[in-house]
């Protein structure tokens, strides 16, 4: 028998949902922090790793994201969306604001990597690092991503991963805004089909 | 915009690829429009599902625990700062409503003070000075109760004078009481060499009502209005040498007319 260290304490704590362990910060809880920290640290870390291409600096930054949950809990507000949407658009925005900080202070590296198309990891990898409700979302937008036209992919990565807006996409791949503005709609439109029903039902 | 061409920007809004105007004009559009703000919400869930599409790959240990540590080291400190950034540090989405939540905010915030309190007169030593800080910081609270609760309780919202700044302020007053409060989010920390000051304009001439400090986004001050002679034309704070400043020594950071 091997128990490891979980004890039932911390085995408590992760059948709680995000909501519960939020809560619980406020009373400035660790063993929640803790909990929530392992349920996305790694997905966090990893998306912020793929923005920003440099492990310190990633590091620095979950960091910095989860001790700002840590003090300021009420900064995510529960009607304006799950927790763990708005966890990762945090990350997401904290790791960009850094790469168009670098990209100005060194002119030179704003080359995108977005520009060469992305392995995309095989839907079917079961991931244990996540929660089985995200794995889920996992598999469904990795599917619909590879089913996209590559040009619809492509403006999407840019702006989401790369950071640039409709109009610097418009000039790095030398294509009119009006064309950059369609591939997004017309890709976040079929993205919006193949996740939305199974994220009103993966409610539980 | 209208709900059609605020619509047709969400997608690359919610992806983070709209420029600032138009970034402005949705925030602006979705406080107070339901089905645009659904749909925003769930563009949103796309967009940060696009972030599952990752190799995911496990957070370095040490970082797990530096994390950790640093969390463990902030929790004996900034106890009283805490219950502080739990009774107004949320950002407030619409001032309109600020009133109805600051109210409650107190009260909540008033009752966690009492507990922490309690908790450190438990413990010793160096905790006599935090017991004591508390004890001013519930007076004050106290101060905010009786104006936000008396029957002429009035409010005004307070903007940043600079378009960039994402400052806001509400100040609340009642005659009745002779109290004010001015509360604020989103000042930048100043460190220890300057200190907001707040101005009550009264015929052109500011009135100094006291200097206070932001504390990771958030301040607040107690006004005695019995101080102040003559019905004010405006509030305001200005940034000034740490002790505050005879004369405003420069622009005002938040500002608020006030109507005769």
């Amino acid at each position: 028998m091997s128990s490891e260290d979980v004890s039932p304490e911390k085995a408590a704590y992760s059948r709680l949902d995000d909501e519960a362990l939020l809560q619980r910060l406020s009373y400035r809880d660790l063993e929640a922090f803790r909990s929530l920290y392992d349920r996305y640290g790694d997905l966090v870390y990893s998306a912020v790793l793929r923005i920003v291409r440099d492990v310190h600096i990633a590091q620095d930054m979950v960091q910095e994201v989860f001790l700002r949950i840590w003090r300021r809990p009420e900064s995510y507000v529960a009607q304006r969306g799950r927790f763990s949407t708005w966890l990762i658009s945090v990350a997401r925005n904290r790791a960009v604001d850094e790469v168009r900080a670098r990209s100005r202070r060194y002119r030179h590296e704003t080359a995108s990597p977005e520009q060469q198309e992305r392995e995309l990891p095989s839907s079917d990898d079961n991931d244990p690092a996540l929660t089985a409700e995200l794995a889920d979302q996992r598999q469904l937008i990795i599917k619909a991503l590879v089913e996209l036209p590559l040009e619809q992919r492509r403006v999407i990565e840019l702006a989401y991963f790369g950071g640039l807006t409709q109009q610097e996409i418009a000039q790095q791949l030398s294509q009119p805004l009006g064309t950059v503005k369609t591939r997004i709609r017309l890709g976040m439109q079929k993205l919006r089909t193949a996740l939305t029903p199974k994220l009103r039902t993966g409610d539980c | 915009m209208d709900c059609q061409e605020i619509q047709e920007l969400l997608d690359a809004y919610a992806l983070g690829a709209a420029t600032k105007q138009e970034a402005e004009a949705i925030e602006l559009h979705v406080v107070d429009c339901v089905r645009c703000w659904e749909q925003l919400s769930e563009v949103q869930r796309v967009a940060a599902a696009l972030a599952l599409t990752v190799d995911i790959e496990p957070a370095p240990a040490p970082l797990r625990q530096r994390v950790f540590a640093t969390a463990e080291r902030g929790l004996s400190r900034g106890r009283a700062r805490a219950a502080i950034r739990r009774g107004f540090g949320r950002r407030w989405p619409a001032a309109a409503g600020a009133l109805a939540a600051a109210a409650v905010a107190a009260l909540v915030f008033a009752a966690v003070l009492q507990v922490e309190m309690n908790d450190l007169r438990d413990e010793n030593d160096d905790l006599a000075q935090r017991a004591a800080n508390l004890d001013s910081l519930v007076a004050e609270q106290r101060q905010l109760m009786a104006v936000l609760t008396a029957p002429d309780s009035k409010e005004l919202v307070m903007h940043a004078t600079s378009p960039e700044a994402e400052a806001v302020g509400v100040y609340y007053w009642s005659r009745q009481t002779g109290k004010g409060f001015l509360v604020s989010n989103n000042l930048p920390d100043l460190g220890e060499d300057r200190v907001y000051q707040v101005w009550v304009v009264v015929d052109e001439t500011p009135i100094s009502a006291g200097t206070f400090e932001s504390w990771e986004g958030i301040g607040q001050k107690a006004m005695d209005l019995a101080t102040i002679e003559g019905r004010p034309d405006g509030i305001g704070v200005t940034i000034e040498a740490a002790g505050g400043s005879d004369q405003p020594t420069d622009e005002m950071v938040l500002f608020a007319p006030m109507a005769r």
